[in-house]
């Protein structure tokens, strides 16, 4: 039986604890939003969540140039590995961004510009995943795997273009932009505690699929093996 | 180089086309499957003339995509179910010329469908679009370049894995969104009578969009071809 | 190999340079999302019947809820002009007097907006709760509402 090693078990209760610290601040500790009121809450878990994802995507690109250029299928495993992360974040994103949305813009769903965009981007890397499953060797799936990530990175920023030029609803991003943020620093300090917390879990995630494909490849190559002796 | 890789390019399409030719098979059925679509909408809207104006330029494109789709599905057909894809890929040379011979003519025939899509939707739904074709035509042909340069590429890929049908809508979709946002939002000003110096900013789109798969499709093209 | 290495970097450069391109044009021209009520007031008869978004204040007071007809009647300004909106259905929680708001819709020859999706549009600042609301406060929230809409 496989057991997570010592610095694993550090690794995750430190994810888990870290989130719990943050959600606590940020759903209970501090006021809520003037404005928005309790539903403002929801963004310790929404922006968190995108900011994870876009990482993983972003790693799930160069792990898969490096792949192209090296040919290793341990670098694979983490682009691989990524993508699913990212996948699972975005989904987490575009539920907690709808149940923001059904409040504050009286709609659970509208064809804002980043909310469309992250639809796309996430429907781009279901695609991902479907095509390393369908595929039908390990090396195919990798290399259509790399491809279809190359591809992805300039696909993903036209589409932010086309569909900002389109519609804009989605305030504008609140954190990243010229003149320093403009939350007030009571809402801000959880909400970058809890997105240090959230990057922490996805770096744990990331190491386990790695080892997780590590040993699933090692279990196919000795049932290989195997046949051959019998 | 240049003209070597012209050579070749022009070598792969000739191909395609001959064998297009001789069995009609791919052409035919985009132009029939095209005209069902058109005939199709109108059940779908019902007889309101002043909604169908609104909505005339997306039900435009969607024929347009849905009929091109189908021929890119077909585009490396012949070869896998010959089993000629290792004589494809002895081809001499670089894989380019593969990826610009196979994508010519899914424009080719993807721009032959639309010649005819365009002309029935105008008779068919009462739209004078007769003096804005030059401008329909730009747009056409732009939207065209482009959802076929990622198109080819996925077309090889799918051509490999299971549930083929199923996966090449799915990936290309996703990915062409800005093609089909720019080509809908410009065939929609110019059927309003707007310019082309109004939609500036969507030909813009589609000129780039076009420019950067036109070179980043081919390079990791032969990727996807590795055996 | 180093021939393809070199493919590899002018690929990459003009990759960039297209997306570059794009963003700085993008950036320059000036996109609209939404209309203030003085931009349709002077313009209303261009864009009679067509599809368009209207975004600013409720003005206070002025909204208006008949039960029967599920008809929501209120105004949006900016400050200078006044619109009148009639939006049939109800309205989001966040949607209130004083507060901003966007609606999709067209412009009738009658004189009034007919709304068909009402968004209420909150701003990008995130603050706690200040006792007693002021009329500054308001002011500021205000100001940020509209800044977004005209980036």
């Amino acid at each position: 039986m496989a057991r997570l090693s010592f610095a694993a078990r550090l690794h995750g209760g430190a994810a888990a604890l870290l989130l719990a610290v943050g959600l606590y601040w940020g759903l209970l500790a501090v006021p809520a939003d003037a404005f928005q009121g309790e539903v403002q809450r929801i963004m310790y878990l929404h922006v968190p969540s995108v900011s994870t994802a876009y990482l993983a995507i972003l790693v799930t690109f160069c792990a898969s140039i490096l792949y192209l250029w090296k040919r290793d299928l341990r670098i694979d495993a983490v682009a691989h590995s990524s993508a699913e992360i990212g996948v699972v974040f975005l989904g987490i994103t575009l539920a907690t961004g709808a149940i923001w949305g059904k409040p504050t813009w009286g709609v659970w769903w509208t064809w804002d510009a980043r909310l469309t965009v992250t639809a796309i981007v996430f429907t781009m890397y279901v695609g991902y995943l479907m095509v390393r499953a369908f595929a039908e060797e390990p090396q195919a799936g990798a290399r259509y795997g790399a491809v279809l990530a190359v591809l992805g990175l300039p696909a993903i920023i036209l589409n932010h273009f086309a569909v900002q030029w389109w519609r804009t609803l989605h305030q504008p991003s609140s954190l990243i932009r010229p003149g320093g943020p403009s939350v007030a620093p009571v809402i801000l300090w959880p909400l970058v505690f809890n997105i240090v917390a959230m990057l922490v879990l996805y770096s744990y995630f990331l190491l386990e699929r790695v080892r997780l494909e590590r040993i699933r490849h090692r279990a196919a190559e000795s049932r290989l093996k195997r046949g051959r002796r019998g | 180089m240049v003209a070597e890789l012209l050579r070749r390019t022009w070598a792969m399409t000739w191909k395609d086309v001959t064998v297009e030719l001789r069995a009609r098979e791919r052409v035919t059925a985009m132009l029939f499957f095209a005209a069902l679509v058109l005939f199709i909408f109108n059940f779908a809207l019902g007889p309101d003339r002043e909604k169908l104006r609104e909505v005339a330029p997306g039900l435009l494109w969607l024929a347009f995509l849905f009929t091109g789709m189908l021929g890119l599905g077909r585009s490396f057909q012949a070869e896998r179910e010959n089993e000629c894809f290792e004589a494809l890929l002895l081809t001499p040379g670089d894989r380019e010329s593969i990826y610009y011979g196979k994508l010519a003519g899914n424009v080719l025939f993807m721009v032959i469908a639309e010649a005819l899509i365009l002309p029935l939707f105008g008779i068919l739904y009462n739209l004078d679009i007769w003096g804005l074709l030059p401008s329909l035509a730009l747009v056409a042909f732009l939207g065209t370049l482009g959802f076929s340069a990622v198109g080819t590429l996925l077309a090889a890929m799918t051509a490999h894995i299971r549930a083929r049908e199923v996966m090449l809508p799915l990936l290309l979709f996703p990915l062409t969104v800005p093609v089909i946002l720019a080509s809908v939002r410009a065939t929609e000003a110019i059927l309003l009578g707007e310019g082309l110096g109004e939609v500036s900013q969507w030909l813009k789109l589609l000129v780039g969009f076009d420019v950067i798969f036109l070179v980043v499709s081919p390079l990791v093209f032969e990727f996807v071809l590795e055996e | 190999m180093k021939g393809r290495r070199l493919k590899y970097l002018v690929a990459g450069g003009i990759v960039v340079a297209a997306l570059v391109g794009m963003i700085y044009s993008g950036v320059k021209e000036s996109v609209v999302y939404f209309y203030t009520p003085s931009e349709l007031t002077q313009k209303k008869d261009s864009v009679e019947g067509k599809s368009l978004r209207v975004g600013g204040m409720v003005v206070d007071g002025s909204l208006k809820w008949d039960p029967q007809a599920l008809l929501l009647t209120f105004q949006l300004t900016d400050g200078q002009g006044v619109v009148i909106v009639r939006h049939k259905g109800t309205a989001p929680d966040l949607f209130k007097e004083g507060a901003g708001a966007v609606v999709e819709g067209t412009w009738t020859r009658d004189g009034y907006f007919r709304s068909s999706n009402i968004m209420a549009k909150h701003s990008e600042e995130y603050k706690p709760p200040v006792h007693p609301e002021t009329l500054e406060s308001k002011k500021e929230l205000f100001k940020s509402i509209l800044k977004e809409g005209k980036p």
